[in-house]
């Protein structure tokens, strides 16, 4: 089998795997070397589903003994398979590299004979990397569950990044679609890195050149869709990741049906595609706007409003808490304002400071006001010409146009709200209305 | 006070020349009516030449009075690449001079806004040449050639050499006629018209092949999204990108490995 068809079936069965950062590590390059890595990450290219192709993502084998009922790489699926050598695919990722197509090598395998076997060839890999080429660009590596700790240490020490699936948000769909899994025997892995990057951490402040381990963290994937979680649920989960293994990312997959299974959603079934892109805006709740998963969804709505985003409809369910001054609130209080982000908050906190500020000095700022004139005042006044209601709210934030029929702006009129009748009329032309 | 003046100044389109059409400015307490280079023009005309003790001078005054920000967003803006920039870029500096290093943080006012955007569009468009540069690799160098709006050059040029710091490389500008040079840490930004790379060999025509399927294969077709593929990725970066510009000769791919892997061990 030539490289071609090796690189097109193991990137085809990576394809489904989203943590696809080149994120948070900043380490220089040398003399002697090649490569540097950037914390703010670099995409290199899009692919045609609008997914920023970062790193060279690809399976080290799609052979595997597992038999996960989700998973186009089961052992009990007809698929072709194929393996690349560590030399052939470390000589293929500084062949891109050099040519600047790729930011790093994002390492994934299936488990083919068993997990040690597995996590040794994918050392043996990295090793060819990290220590002939001196390759000091960024790697993000799979943990292979039930492998040995010690060869999950050396797998830690030569990546950036590395990451343990938890595949599905519950123990019992667990169990249910993947009956080799157990909820204990994925998050073993995901403590025992935990523990080692909080050790390092410890060991670094001690000695400066102590071998740096997983430097950019360690992160998560779960399937969405695939079984019937609620949205509640998800977030609580995603929270608890957070907090319990100070998780850096935890990825979200729509569940994409390729196989027909009882256990599984119907073929027809389309990718849930909203519903993960409204996990993902409240997972950046939960990082960067001080959210809480009980503030953006709670038992009695525990799925996610289709129409509006969880910030604008947090927004709209605690209307009491609006309008802000832009010139005196404080920035977790801006943060909160539907429209309002990081930048855009640091922006006002910065000019503010030299300064009252107006709707005009926002929009020169790069504020964008579409949603927030709606939750904002400055100095004391609402934006100009403001229609100001619950209707005309959801309407400007879930950027739907507002039907005459249910709008609030409706020409002025003498009549009561049902049509004038046949006597108002006549009293109108008449004079006496 | 200032006086509106309808001579053009003329200078050299360098970052030093413009600093000396500043200082002309506030010695004859004049805005001239525009800038320009060595084009033609029916305008009258004040030649500015760059003059190395009034740029020193110039350097030290604006580093003080606008602060090491004021003078790194003068310096970064003044990259964009629209043809009236300068007198943008003259009245927020005169307007600086004015106020001192807090007029950096006045974003609402109109010209600090307008100054911020447009070093915005240059870090912007920088930081995407960072991923959208394509290399074509000829064993002993590298070479690429880019088409940005703006002057990127001197942006990028610390990247790439931290990067790749033991490489001879050339990136080429195609649209302000300028390469970034890279040997042995000797490193140059200089005028250069037209390049033309050579025909690249027989690996490289394999790597880009390999890196188009990687690119095909990755994107998942139920997911298909070119509204959001265009957003990340305007149509005017894909001119020199390998995934997008390039088309495989009618030799098959399979023959081509196979062909360089007998070379390879035969050496």
């Amino acid at each position: 089998m030539d490289i071609f068809e090796k690189l097109t079936i193991l990137t085809d069965a990576a394809k489904y795997d989203v943590a696809c950062t080149s994120s948070g590590v900043d380490r220089g390059g040398a003399p002697g070397t090649i490569g540097n890595a950037a914390a703010c990450g670099i995409c290199h290219s899009f692919s045609a589903d609008g997914r920023c192709i970062s790193l060279l993502k690809v399976l080290f084998t799609n052979a595997c003994v597992y038999d996960c009922k989700y998973c186009l790489n089961r052992r009990s699926n007809d698929v072709r398979r194929a393996a690349f050598t560590p030399r052939e695919l470390a000589d293929l990722t500084i062949a891109f590299y050099r040519r600047n197509y790729i930011e790093g090598l994002f390492l994934s395998s299936g488990v083919f004979k068993n997990p040690d076997y597995t996590c040794e060839q994918l050392i043996e890999t990295l090793s060819i990397l990290r220590n002939e080429y001196r390759f000091r660009g960024y790697i993000h590596v799979k943990a292979i569950p039930g492998a040995d700790t010690r060869l999950i240490d050396q797998l830690g020490l030569l990546a950036d990044r590395m990451s343990v699936n938890i595949e599905l948000p519950t123990s019992e769909g667990l169990q249910k679609l993947a009956p080799d899994k157990t909820r204990q025997a994925i998050l073993k892995p995901m403590g025992l890195i935990h523990n080692r990057i909080q050790e390092n951490n410890y060991d670094l402040v001690q000695y400066r050149h102590a071998p740096k381990f997983a430097p950019a963290g360690h992160s998560t994937q779960m399937i969405i869709g695939a079984t019937n979680d609620s949205d509640l649920h998800i977030l609580r989960l995603t929270q608890a990741l957070y907090h319990k293994y100070a998780l850096k990312r935890v990825f979200f997959s729509a569940y994409i049906p390729m196989q027909s299974h009882a256990l599984l959603p119907s073929l027809d079934t389309k990718p849930p595609l909203l519903r993960e892109h409204r996990l993902y805006q409240a997972d950046w709740l939960l990082r960067f706007y001080g959210f809480h998963a009980e503030e953006i969804l709670d038992d009695e709505h525990p799925d996610f409003n289709p129409i509006l985003d969880p910030k604008c409809n947090w927004a709209v369910n605690h209307l009491d808490q609006f309008p802000v001054e832009v010139n005196r609130a404080p920035y977790e209080i801006l943060l909160r304002v539907p429209g309002i982000g990081v930048k855009s908050a640091r922006r006002i906190i910065t000019a503010r400071k030299n300064g009252s500020l107006d709707f005009g000095d926002l929009k020169r700022i790069g504020v964008v006001l579409k949603r927030a004139q709606f939750f904002l005042t400055c100095r004391g006044k609402q934006m100009p010409h403001l229609k100001f209601s619950t209707d005309t709210i959801i309407h400007a934030l879930s950027g739907q146009s507002l039907s005459p029929a249910n709008s609030d702006t409706a020409q002025l009129s003498l009549f009561s709200e049902s049509s004038p009748t046949k006597e108002d009329v006549q009293k109108c032309l008449s004079g006496q209305l | 006070m200032f006086k509106r003046s309808a001579l053009m100044y003329q200078y050299d389109k360098t970052f030093n020349g413009f600093l000396c059409c500043i200082y002309s400015c506030c010695r004859l307490h004049e805005i001239p009516s525009g800038f320009c280079g060595n084009e033609d023009s029916l305008f009258e005309k004040r030649e500015i030449c760059t003059n190395h003790k009034v740029v020193t001078e110039m350097r030290h005054i604006l580093r003080s009075r606008l602060g090491s920000n004021g003078f790194s967003l003068l310096s970064n803006a003044f990259l964009y690449g629209e043809a009236h920039k300068e007198t943008d870029l003259l009245m927020f500096t005169l307007f600086a001079l004015h106020t001192g290093p807090s007029a950096v943080f006045m974003r609402g006012h109109p010209l600090v806004a307008r100054v911020c955007d447009m070093e915005r569009g240059v870090l912007n468009e920088a930081h995407h040449f960072l991923g959208f540069i394509r290399f074509t690799d000829y064993g002993y160098a590298l070479s690429a050639i880019i088409e940005p709006k703006h002057f990127v050059l001197p942006k990028i040029r610390t990247h790439f050499c931290d990067r790749f710091s033991g490489e001879t490389f050339l990136i080429f500008d195609k649209t302000h006629k300028a390469a970034l040079l890279h040997h042995s840490n000797i490193l140059r930004i200089v005028p250069l018209d037209a390049f033309s790379p050579a025909q690249p060999d027989d690996a490289e025509l394999l790597f880009r092949s390999l890196f188009q399927r990687y690119h095909t294969a990755v994107s998942i077709p139920e997911r298909k999204n070119e509204r959001c593929q265009n957003t990340n990725l305007p149509k005017r970066f894909r001119g020199q990108m390998t995934e997008f510009s390039f088309h495989p000769s009618t030799t098959s791919l399979s023959e081509l490995s196979v062909h360089l892997l007998e070379k390879e061990q035969s050496s």
